[in-house]
């Protein structure tokens, strides 16, 4: 178990570093970042400027060195200034990272939430309302593309119903309470589709689960329906949910850039795109590695999730 | 969570008690939404002041009964619109946020009716005759924000200073290096508290109407700021804190997102607030801010010109300063000078490799092989004046624009001016764009095309995802029915500009490219970024020694007519060589909920400005404002000496 975890920490370190030069190099190859620095209108800069930018930003050494500066920078938490107004990309992210997990946060309790029970009701009710049902919100979750999902909310449940509001995550000072009704549209528009996936995942696990000789033995044996289902079918079912859940709440962290631009959420997406359109290298950069962390933390808790939970795994 | 105690039976119940919990987060949250009323006590606000700046963006509201009530509490203004950029402080070498639109940092100069030179925070200036130099006598009495204290001619020396390049190199101020050229490497001097004195190293007319203006072109200017709080605070808190001279003053800044901005506690010299608190949101999504419009969510926003009549019919107030964004093709990769005007070195050109058919080479006449009896710069003009002809600008107008909007036809230059000659029209004339091409060698071939061509949309009105995109794509229509294929780019700009600074792009733009505003008066100086002038920066692409000359001519002359012959003559030769023939001109129209705003009147500018002069258009007498009294100022106080001799200063036509 301890070689497992040991060889999975060493494979996430090294995909991290690879990472770090991916990014950084693909930062290098949008042309030269002097250029990025030339402001709009007007007269050009200097060569005496160009020279005295590139001195301090250590434009001026070898893209190697440039690239240990920078990771060197990096391990002390200094994450660069943004290109257009010099502010402190971390500064930027502390801004921005809580929304981004507040509203992962909530998607995944709703995808979960929704998904899971639907899936085991679905499957136990198997072509009946509920299963189609079931059946229906997965398949509309999975069709309906995500922005047409939330203009759609908005035009129904903001403009024509007034019911919630058509967007931002409301005051910054408001407390978190009041502040519920503006999580409500991009959580569910956010959530849907992991909630079908959550669904159709499960009710797969649970009728391949229900069909197998050990249940059969255990309905023989005169075993509740009750505990058929939970004790035995589900907790083996939700195996493959369980792992997907760790894959689908980086998916969250990292998925939000077009929800939060439809519902102009200010979390880390809305930031991504705004330094895409910048091309502001040292907050993509940033946002890049931001994403990758957390996909790879994730990972490797469903790696570790999943050793614990299927023997076959740790003991391989 | 306990499996045991859970029953097939209830797994209804189960997903029932998701929806129940959404259902109590609706309501929770509306609960929060409810608009509160304000303290009743203090004493009602005026009407609009008659002092304030010019009315160039009323209009009468339409009735409100069918549009959404406020959600905001009395007195405060929610505006949104697609960006908030900028840095959130008021550190001057850095491009700030437009404090200037927000009526929280002032200039020395600002429009004012027709004038785009009138006094701001400047009192009177005096130049000299040869136009060596200017001094400028400042305001008395105007309070920084916070517990700064007077602005004084120390902090405005300072500002400028600090923001020229030349003197400060680590200034990344937008169009920074224009200060560098204007003023050189001689500091600004501050000669006693209230005057300061420039030296011009290059003069240009525009100086106070444009470049130490509150409407500058590229954003910079001269806001003032507190070199004290600089000094007490360091640059680091000065990235982060704004401290201006309006009738606002900044209560929190988050760059692309959020600004909230409230009225001045104190009589503001030039003009109190009529609200109490001004906000800003970004919102990129045309469709949430038309929603936030149509929910109450929004007072005022920004609306894309294809939704223009939709607002309009529904009621909504259309409020502007009244600019209108010229759109019109460039072709970079046209560089024809030979030396470079800043440094008198020769230039070599990497755009000469292949023969494009949009781009001429002066250098090689043979170049691209072009048809007997015709050069490489002939060919090329008859290829963009095709593409000139070959769009139905009034079409683009009606279907794209929803008949909102102007023609333009020669970039920089307003249909819509007095000075303007129908004779530099370009004429939809499908057939003799297309004997055109012809006659420059690019018969229709294969699939019956002629040549590919790409197409880049501007960042301006949205880019490529608002409606330059779909004014791109109208235009793209209109050549591919001419059998020049085209291909209507809109990725990131911050990807293409590299290629315009760097002068090796050959990718036609989509852009006003700075000078192309319907409101720029005719004699200005035009050109500027059409010159190897702006090396080491920005540029529309292409490069011409005839424009140089023009620009030059027209940027040290002082007389406004003479200006006008200039640029009359700059007109012609654009308009022949059709090196950037314009299509339409886009108005940048805000909209307001007539049951919030009532009035809002602006000065002459870029987008929107003065919300101090938002008049509310609801009950007012609940308003917290507790200001004692008004001391407000008429235009006809500000002293404006002036050179008579020299013209400048005065409003040029049109």
């Amino acid at each position: 178990m301890k070689r497992y975890f040991l060889r999975r920490l060493i494979f996430a370190v090294i995909t991290l570093i690879a990472a770090t030069m991916l990014v950084f190099g693909l930062s290098r190859v949008a042309g030269d970042p002097m250029l990025l620095y030339a402001k709009p209108g007007g007269y050009g800069m200097s060569p005496e400027r160009i020279a005295t930018l590139e001195k301090r930003l250590g434009l001026d050494r070898p893209l190697v060195i440039q690239y240990f500066m920078w990771m060197g920078r990096l391990l002390q938490g200094d994450l660069g200034n943004t290109i257009t107004t010099e502010t402190p990309v971390a500064t930027l992210l502390r801004d921005r990272i809580p929304a981004t997990l507040q509203l992962a946060a909530t998607s995944f309790v709703f995808a979960i939430m929704l998904g899971i029970p639907l899936g085991v009701l679905s499957a136990i009710k198997r072509g009946t309302f509920w299963d189609y049902l079931g059946r229906s919100i997965a398949l509309f979750g999975q069709a309906m593309p995500v922005f047409w999902v939330g203009i759609m909310g908005i035009l129904i449940f903001a403009v024509m119903l007034d019911w919630l509001p058509p967007g931002t995550a409301g005051s910054r000072d408001a407390p978190l309470i009041s502040k519920l009704q503006y999580f409500i549209l991009p959580t569910v528009t956010l959530g849907w589709l992991p909630a079908a996936a959550f669904l159709r995942l499960t009710r797969s696990a649970m009728l391949e689960v229900m069909d197998s000789e050990y249940i059969k033995l255990a309905r023989a044996k005169g075993v509740s329906d009750q505990k058929i289902i939970w004790k035995h079918a589900f907790k083996n079912a939700i195996l493959q949910p369980l792992t997907l859940a760790a894959i689908t709440l980086a998916g969250f962290i990292t998925g939000t850039v077009v929800i939060e631009r439809v519902f102009s959420w200010p979390g880390v997406g809305q930031l991504t795109v705004q330094a895409v359109w910048n091309n502001d290298f040292p907050t993509l950069t940033a946002t890049v590695l931001l994403w990758t962390l957390a996909f790879l933390v994730l990972n490797f808790l469903a790696d570790v999730a999943y050793a614990y939970l299927d023997p076959r795994i740790r003991l391989s | 969570m306990n499996m045991k105690a859970l029953s097939l039976r209830r797994m209804p119940l189960l997903v029932a008690l998701s929806g129940l919990l959404i259902s109590l987060a609706v309501a929770c949250g509306s609960a929060e939404a409810t608009p509160t009323t304000a303290d009743p006590s203090g004493e009602p606000t005026s009407t609009a002041d008659p002092g304030g700046p010019s009315e160039t963006a009323t209009a009468t509201p339409s009735s409100g009964s069918d549009l959404p009530q406020p959600e905001n509490e009395l007195g405060v203004i929610t505006m949104v619109d697609v960006t908030l950029t900028g840095s959130p402080g008021s550190l001057p070498d850095l491009p700030m946020f437009p404090a200037r639109q927000f009526g929280i940092g002032e200039s020395l100069f600002a429009p004012e009716g027709d004038d785009w030179d009138a006094p701001m925070l400047a009192e009177s200036w005096e130049l000299e005759d040869d136009l060596s130099s200017v001094t400028i006598t400042i305001r008395e009495g105007v309070q920084f924000h916070g517990d700064w204290g007077e602005m004084t001619a120390e902090d405005m020396a300072w500002v400028i200073n600090r923001t020229n390049p030349s003197i400060n190199p680590e200034s990344i101020a937008a169009s920074a290096a224009n200060f560098s050229a204007l003023f050189g490497d001689t500091p600004v001097e501050a000669l006693d508290d209230y005057t300061i004195r420039a030296h011009f190293d290059n003069f240009d007319v525009r100086w106070a109407s444009n470049l130490l203006n509150q409407e500058a072109t590229g954003g910079l200017t001269s806001i003032a700021t507190s070199k004290r709080a600089f000094d007490e605070m360091g640059a680091e808190w000065m990235r982060a804190n704004f401290i201006g001279t309006g009738p606002f003053q900044v209560v929190s800044h988050i760059e692309d997102l959020e600004g909230t901005y409230e009225a001045v506690p104190y009589d503001h010299w030039r003009k109190d607030a009529e609200i109490t608190q001004f906000k800003m949101l970004a919102v990129p999504e045309e469709a949430s801010r038309m929603a936030m419009l149509q929910t109450g969510d929004a007072d005022v926003a920004f609306i894309d010109p294809k939704n223009h009549a939709q607002v309009i019919d529904a009621g909504y107030l259309p409020v502007s300063a009244g600019q209108g964004i010229q759109q019109g093709v460039f072709f970079p990769g046209n560089l024809w000078e030979e030396t470079n005007a800043l440094t008198g070195e020769p230039l070599e050109y990497g755009t000469y490799v292949n023969s494009i058919p949009w781009i001429g080479n002066p250098f090689d006449p043979g170049f691209g092989e072009p048809p007997d009896g015709m050069d490489s710069m002939e060919r090329a003009r008859l290829v963009r004046t095709a593409l000139a002809m070959s769009v139905d600008r009034d079409a683009i107008i009606e279907h794209v624009m929803g008949g909102i909007g102007t023609p333009v036809h020669v970039e920089y230059f307003s249909t819509q001016n007095p000075n303007w000659d129908p004779q530099y029209e370009y004429p939809f004339d499908e057939e003799g764009a297309e004997a055109l091409l012809d006659e420059a060698g690019y018969p229709r071939g294969s699939g019956d095309i002629r040549f590919e061509i790409p197409l880049f949309i501007g960042p301006e009105l949205g880019g490529g995802e608002g409606p330059a995109g779909e004014i791109g794509d109208a235009i793209g229509g209109f050549w591919d029915n001419l059998g020049v294929r085209t291909q209507v780019l809109k990725y990131a700009y911050a990807v293409y500009r590299p290629g315009l600074v760097g002068r090796t792009s050959v990718t036609p733009l989509l852009t006003s490219c700075d000078d192309g505003k319907e409101s720029y008066p005719w004699d200005w100086p035009k050109g500027l970024v059409m010159t190897t002038l702006t090396r080491g920066g920005f540029a529309c692409g292409n490069e011409s020694p005839e424009i140089l000359e023009w620009y030059r001519a027209a940027a040290s002359e002082p007389d406004v007519q003479a200006r006008i012959d200039i640029n009359n003559e700059l007109l012609e030769y654009m308009h022949h060589w059709a090196i950037a023939p314009g299509y339409v001109s886009v108005p940048q129209a805000y909209f307001a909920n007539p049951n919030s705003i009532s009035e809002w009147p602006m000065h002459l500018g870029n987008s929107f400005n003065s919300p101090q002069n938002i008049v509310s258009a609801r009950q007012n007498t609940n308003w917290p404002v507790t200001r004692p009294s008004r001391q407000l100022m008429a235009p006809s106080d500000w002293r404006h000496e002036l050179p008579s001799s020299l013209g400048i200063g005065s409003a040029p036509e049109g």
